[in-house]
């Protein structure tokens, strides 16, 4: 992007966007004063939603619906093939990347709330604690696409005797063991152990976010419950079993939550770290594939996106409500 | 505390709705500039290599005739593949078209290109000009009738005249052309002059005779060099070690049914040509390191344990940019004195001077027709141009005026006797399947490479990736 492109797409953004919004709204609160109170009062909530409104159907209501359509349609997004896109997005080579989900789905909110959890309580005892959670928190800034690539020359592998070119391998092999080829082991040597290396990479990527969130819920348990059950006798662990545990737990659910709909979607690590390659496929990046080369498939990639949708929806409700709850 | 919370709650949805749009109306706006991951983007006055002036001179006059004395103006976006030094080097063959013609460049080279360009149509922001991995992406727009031809802009006359008969005939459908061949790479059996005691001459089996030995032998190092991890591309580099194989076997009639469907993946002439490469990436004692390092070394050192310490393998069959890639790790490595090629063996002395070629495509779309967009392709037909691309010494050029001399460097000089030289050009699926095919292609080479048994319902996948 030039500078000239970014400099109108400021101008657009910062300046434009908002002041175009704040026009309408002050236009059509000039309009209400001139109609009856009590309509005006009904009116007005609508008249501030409209923007609000037109942008959700736009962006997420419109194509929503399109996709269901073009789920049920063949590849060029004409015809009518029934269920034949789900069939074929649930059996074959997409059964394999089903799994790979679903160990995402286990595993990766696993990772980062359990880490976070333990890194939380930890750095609350320390006195460098800003020091030890700036750093937990930096990988944060990391786009997934970089932490991708990084992540792929730490794990690179050299055959055992030559030199380790990936720090991991060159510890191992400093330490007298055998170098692992972490992402690209064959289908004979537990291949879903590839899948398990590149969730490793989500972990190091959601947990500063975790802990963040988790170390706040943990700061807000009241220290004289724990002084007392301390003076009751409770050892350390069941002090955090019994009362920090239960305190953090609806933080611990948001995190949770929110690695979940990670998980299900998950793509970038995938993509450029091994594009799906030595049985890490996964179902975004099937999407992807089907949706971007030439030709394309739109009713196979369609009935993956929805498929996604439907598997994310109850967690995004069950967010949703806590959120809600939460704030009341 | 509740007026606080109210305020808030008065002033939220204000707050909202501004954000939103603006981030839907900043989505909208950015999406012109199609510089995707593993994209970079550089105009055409960024860093050059310093070019010789008087080829230089003769690539602006050559821009000034192609504008034609028409008025242009505005800018031209290119999307091509190449990022990074190698993409600065093709912007500085285009800056001439900017001085002469005041039309500015924005160059973006992505790696995946192909879906850029598909997400750029769709969004209906195409780029004016494709620079494309090979023809696949032209001849799929020109079926579609989506692509400008060239036959009408340029000339049949100036095409045949400036370029070889085999090679604009896989860039035309029904007889017009809709691409010009740009860089255009050969691929060579590299070796270590000061280790390489084999043959350079014979047929294959002789060198693969010679190979059998060196495996043998279990001194740990492999006959042959190899490495296949590229992220996404993993798997390319093997694309023309299997097609020149096919071709070296079964000659450019053949391969040109099996670049172009006709010929099925799961005939027994692609299975044998998968099998040989087999023989050599999914041995032990065969290819560097054994199937899992062929799988997991990036292609940065495709060639590199050529010239290690202590040597890993001997020889390495890839394009003729293999040299480049190899001084990038070794810089005082010299060609070709240090690192010389012999060519693609063939039992079969009929194919023996049969050249296999890889490279760029340059085309455009008729959506982005303007005189801006034809005086370009003039331009980039013309040898001027195109010596410019010779000149920065990373690539050998399809125009056939290109003089040898323009090559700064022994390896792309003599490469260019190697294309110029042959008596067939052909090209394989990897320049003209569709990206499904070719993709499909290189997973299928990962997949074979870790797991030898599975060839066949591998090569049925592939098929299947055609429909």
């Amino acid at each position: 992007m030039n500078t000239l492109t970014l400099g109108r797409d400021l101008l657009v953004g910062v300046l434009l966007v908002p002041a175009v919004v704040l026009l309408l709204a002050a236009a059509g609160e000039r309009a209400l004063h001139r109609i009856d109170h009590r309509v005006a009062q009904r009116l007005r909530p609508w008249g501030w939603l409209t923007p609000v409104l037109v942008a959700v159907v736009a962006v997420l209501v419109y194509p929503t619906v399109l996709t269901l359509v073009r789920s049920l349609r063949g590849a060029d997004g004409t015809g009518f093939v029934g269920l034949d896109n789900y069939l074929w997005a649930l059996t074959g080579d997409n059964l394999r990347s089903l799994l790979n989900n679903a160990l995402w789905v286990v595993l990766l909110p696993l990772g980062v709330v359990l880490l976070g959890l333990v890194m939380a309580v930890l750095i609350d005892r320390v006195r460098y604690e800003r020091t030890a959670r700036s750093l937990l928190v930096l990988p944060t800034a990391i786009s997934l696409t970089a932490a991708g690539i990084s992540w792929r020359l730490l794990y690179s592998w050299s055959p055992e005797g030559r030199t380790q070119l990936g720090v991991l391998n060159a510890v191992l092999t400093k330490l007298g063991l055998s170098p692992v080829p972490w992402i690209a082991r064959p289908p004979s040597d537990m291949q879903w152990l590839n899948t398990v290396a590149l969730i490793g990479v989500g972990v190091w990527a959601g947990l500063g976010l975790s802990v963040l969130v988790l170390s706040a819920a943990v700061k807000a348990v009241p220290e004289e419950l724990l002084e007392a059950a301390r003076l009751d006798g409770a050892g350390e662990i069941r002090v955090f079993l019994n009362i920090t545990l239960p305190f953090v737990w609806p933080s611990v659910l948001t995190v949770a939550t929110t690695q979940f709909t990670a998980a299900v979607k998950t793509f970038d690590v995938v993509y450029v770290m091994t594009n799906g390659g030595a049985g890490t496929n996964v179902v975004a990046n099937q999407l992807y594939t089907e949706l971007f080369r030439y030709p394309s498939d739109l009713g196979h990639a369609s009935a993956i996106a929805v498929l996604l949708l439907v598997v994310t929806l109850p967690v995004v409700w069950f967010n949703i409500r806590s959120i809600r709850r939460e704030a009341l | 505390m509740t007026a606080v919370l109210r305020r808030r709650t008065r002033l939220a949805p204000l707050v909202v709705a501004g954000a939103v749009s603006a981030l839907v109306l900043t989505s909208c706006a950015s999406a012109d500039d199609s510089s995707a991951d593993g994209g970079s983007g550089s105009s055409a006055s960024a860093t050059a290599k310093t070019l010789p002036q008087d080829l230089v001179d003769a690539a602006t006059a050559a821009a000034t005739e192609a504008a034609g004395g028409e008025e242009l103006t505005g800018s031209l976006t290119i999307l091509g593949v190449t990022g990074g030094a190698e993409g600065d080097d093709l912007v500085a063959a285009m800056k001439p078209f900017e001085d002469a013609t005041g039309v500015t460049i924005d160059y973006t080279g992505s790696q995946d290109q192909a879906s850029v360009l598909a997400a750029g149509i769709q969004a209906g922001n195409a780029p004016d000009i494709i620079d494309a991995q090979g023809a696949g992406l032209a001849i799929q727009y020109a079926q579609s009738g989506d692509a400008l031809s060239l036959s009408d802009v340029i000339g049949d006359d100036v095409l045949a005249q400036n370029y070889n008969a085999g090679l604009l005939n896989s860039v035309s459908v029904d007889g017009t052309v809709y691409a010009l061949w740009g860089e255009a790479d050969t691929f060579q059996v590299w070796y270590n002059t000061a280790t390489y005691d084999g043959p350079t001459e014979g047929s294959y089996a002789d060198l693969d005779a010679w190979a059998q030995t060196q495996a043998a032998k279990g001194d740990g190092v492999a006959p042959w060099c190899m490495a296949l991890e590229a992220g996404a591309g993993s798997g390319f580099p093997a694309q023309s070690w299997i097609t020149n194989q096919f071709l070296k076997m079964h000659g450019p009639e053949k391969l040109e049914q099996w670049a172009t469907g006709e010929l099925p993946w799961t005939s027994p002439e692609v299975k044998a040509a998968f099998e040989r490469f087999g023989a050599v990436a999914t041995s032990d004692t065969m290819v560097n390191g054994g199937p899992q390092a062929v799988v997991s070394t990036s292609i940065v050192d495709y060639s590199t344990g050529m010239f290690s310490d202590p040597q890993q393998c001997q020889l390495s069959m890839w394009g003729n940019y293999a040299a480049g890639l190899a001084q990038s790790t070794y810089p005082d490595l010299s060609v070709p004195e240090d690192m010389a090629f012999f060519p693609v063996p063939s039992d079969d002395p009929a194919y023996a001077n049969t050249q296999l070629t890889a490279g760029h495509t340059t085309f455009a779309l008729t959506s982005n027709d303007s005189p801006e967009v034809r005086a370009f392709l003039k331009y980039w037909a013309s040898t001027e141009a195109q010596s410019l691309i010779a000149a920065s010494g990373r690539w050998t050029v399809a125009n056939t005026g290109v003089a040898m001399d323009t090559y700064p460097n022994a390896a792309m000089e003599q490469s260019a006797e190697l294309l110029q030289g042959a008596e067939t050009l052909a090209v394989g699926p990897e320049t003209l399947a569709p990206s499904a095919v070719s993709i499909a292609y290189n997973e299928g080479i990962m997949a074979y490479v870790q797991d030898p048994s599975k060839l066949d319902s591998i090569l049925a996948t592939i098929q299947a990736s055609q429909s």
